[in-house]
C-alpha cells in the first residue's frame, strides 16, 4: 500500500511535456536573468530524470544560480518540474 | 607552376604519387618503382584527405627539414595499422634520392562555399552589400518571385530599407564583382529585449526582372509538390548551406527559447524555435532546412552553436511574410 502510495506520487510528480513548456514559458526570462543563455524542454530520460524537463543552456564558465525545479500548475495540481542545467557554448547567428 | 623555392626532389616526388607530370615509375629502377607503386597505392586510402608539401613534425615539433605530407582525417597509431598501409618515413625516388615522408591529421575537409553567379538556387551564398549568408528558396507571391532568406542576412536585422540591393553571390563570396539579382522587399522589424517575443528572423527581396529567366527552383531534400511540415523531436533533416554545403541533423527540441546578440540592433529574444544536433557553420544562415523522409520543408535555419543549430519552424516564416513555395 506504502509502495502504492509512493508510485502515485511519483506519477503525480512528473511533468508532461505540456507542462514542463509552460513552466519554461512562465520562468524562462527569470532562469535567463539568473545565467541561463537558452532554455529548452526535453524528455528527461536522457538526463536520468523522469518525465519531462526544462533544459537551462549555460555557458562553460559561466556562475548561475538556477533553481532545482520550476513550479507549474498543471492538470493535476501543481507540478515541479525539474530544471537540467546543461552547459554549452552560447548560441551565436551563423 | 610558379618558383615556390621547393626542391625538385620534393616536387618530383608529390608528382609521382599524384600521378600527374614529371618522372614516371617507368624511368625508375625496379625497387624505386615497386616502392612509388606502394606509396600510390596506399594513397588511394580514403582516411587520406590530401597531400602536399610541408615541413616534417616529430613528436608536435616541427623539424625544419621539407617532407612529402600525407593530410589524413585521422591519425592512426601505427599499433593499430596493418604494415601494407603504413606510409613509409622515407621514400626513394629518381637517382637514388630519397625525401622524408609525413602524416598530418587535417579533419575531414569540405567544399568550403557554396556559391555561384547564376542560376538562383536554394543553398548558395546571398547578402546584401554587408552580410552574407545562404539563400533559402525562391517562392512566390502573387506572380512575383522572391529571395527567402534571413532578416540578418538581407535586411540588416530589420535595419534595411525597401529597395536595398540584394547580391548574388553575397559580400563574402563575389571576388568585388558584385552582382545585383534583387530588391529587399519585406522586413519583419524585431522585437528587441530579453523577452522571447520573437519568432522568425526572415526576409523577402524581390528577384529583378533580369533574373527571373536564371532561376533553379529544386531545394535540396525537397520532393514536389513542394509541401511542409511541422517539426517534431528525432525528426531527421538536411540542408544545403553557403558553408556547409550538404548537411544532416536530428531534431532535438522543439520548444526553444533563446536571446541572441543582434549586432548593430541588441539582444533579441526568440520563442518556440528548433534545436537539433550540429548541421550547419557560420554562413549558413537562410538555409532552408527539410525532413528527410518525407522531403517537407520544415524550418530555415539561423543560429549555432559548436553543439547544436537551431531553425525557425516554417509555419510561422510562411504566416509572417505570406508566401507561397513554387516548383516554377
Amino acid at each position: 500500500m506504502a509502495k502504492r502510495r509512493a508510485m502515485a506520487k511519483m506519477a503525480q510528480k512528473m511533468a508532461s511535456e505540456a507542462e514542463a513548456d509552460q513552466a519554461r514559458r512562465q520562468h524562462g526570462g527569470d532562469l535567463m536573468r539568473r545565467g541561463a543563455h537558452a532554455i529548452g524542454v526535453e524528455d528527461g530520460r536522457g538526463y536520468g530524470k523522469s518525465g519531462w524537463v526544462v533544459v537551462a543552456h549555460v555557458a562553460p564558465k559561466a556562475k548561475v544560480d538556477l533553481p532545482a525545479t520550476l513550479p507549474c500548475a498543471g492538470a493535476q495540481g501543481q507540478v515541479d518540474v525539474p530544471v537540467v542545467p546543461v552547459r554549452s557554448e552560447p548560441f551565436q547567428l551563423e | 607552376m610558379a618558383n615556390t623555392g621547393t626542391p625538385k626532389d620534393l616536387l618530383d616526388a608529390l608528382n609521382l604519387v599524384r600521378g600527374t607530370k614529371g618522372a614516371r615509375p617507368e624511368s625508375l629502377d625496379a625497387l624505386e618503382s615497386k616502392n612509388v607503386a606502394r606509396v600510390r597505392e596506399i594513397f588511394e586510402d580514403r582516411n587520406i584527405v590530401g597531400i602536399g608539401i610541408a615541413e616534417k613534425v616529430t613528436e608536435s615539433k616541427a623539424t625544419g627539414a621539407l617532407s612529402l605530407c600525407f593530410y589524413v582525417e585521422k591519425k592512426i597509431a601505427k599499433s593499430r595499422m596493418k604494415v601494407g598501409h603504413m606510409i613509409p618515413p622515407v621514400m626513394s625516388i629518381a637517382d637514388r634520392t630519397a625525401v622524408f615522408t609525413d602524416v598530418q591529421q587535417i579533419g575531414k575537409v569540405r567544399p568550403q562555399i557554396n556559391k555561384r553567379r547564376t542560376p538562383l538556387l536554394s543553398g548558395y551564398s546571398v547578402g546584401n552589400t554587408v552580410d552574407t549568408g545562404t539563400l533559402g528558396a525562391i517562392v512566390k507571391k502573387g506572380r512575383k518571385f522572391y529571395l527567402l532568406s534571413n532578416s540578418h542576412v538581407l535586411a540588416k536585422s530589420g535595419k534595411g530599407k525597401v529597395g536595398d540591393d540584394i547580391i548574388y553571390p553575397g559580400e563574402a563570396d563575389n571576388s568585388g564583382k558584385t552582382q545585383k539579382v534583387a530588391k529587399l522587399s519585406v522586413i519583419l522589424p524585431f522585437k528587441p529585449g530579453d523577452d522571447f517575443l520573437n519568432r522568425v528572423d526572415a526576409a523577402l527581396a524581390e528577384v529583378d526582372d533580369d533574373f527571373v529567366d536564371h532561376i533553379d527552383f529544386s531545394i535540396r531534400g525537397a520532393k514536389p509538390p513542394l509541401a511542409t511540415i511541422e517539426p517534431v523531436r528525432g525528426m531527421k533533416i538536411v540542408m544545403r548551406g553557403r558553408t556547409s554545403g550538404d548537411s544532416e541533423g536530428e531534431v532535438q527540441d522543439v520548444h526553444f527559447s533563446i536571446v541572441l546578440p543582434y549586432p548593430g540592433v541588441g539582444k533579441i529574444g526568440f520563442i518556440d524555435q528548433v534545436k537539433c544536433s550540429r548541421y550547419s557553420r557560420g554562413g549558413d544562415s537562410g538555409s532552408l532546412i527539410v525532413e528527410k523522409s518525407s522531403g517537407k520543408i520544415v524550418g530555415l535555419h539561423f543560429a549555432g552553436s559548436g553543439d547544436a543549430s537551431v531553425f525557425n519552424p516554417i509555419s510561422p516564416v510562411m504566416k509572417a511574410l505570406k508566401f507561397k513555395f513554387t516548383n516554377r
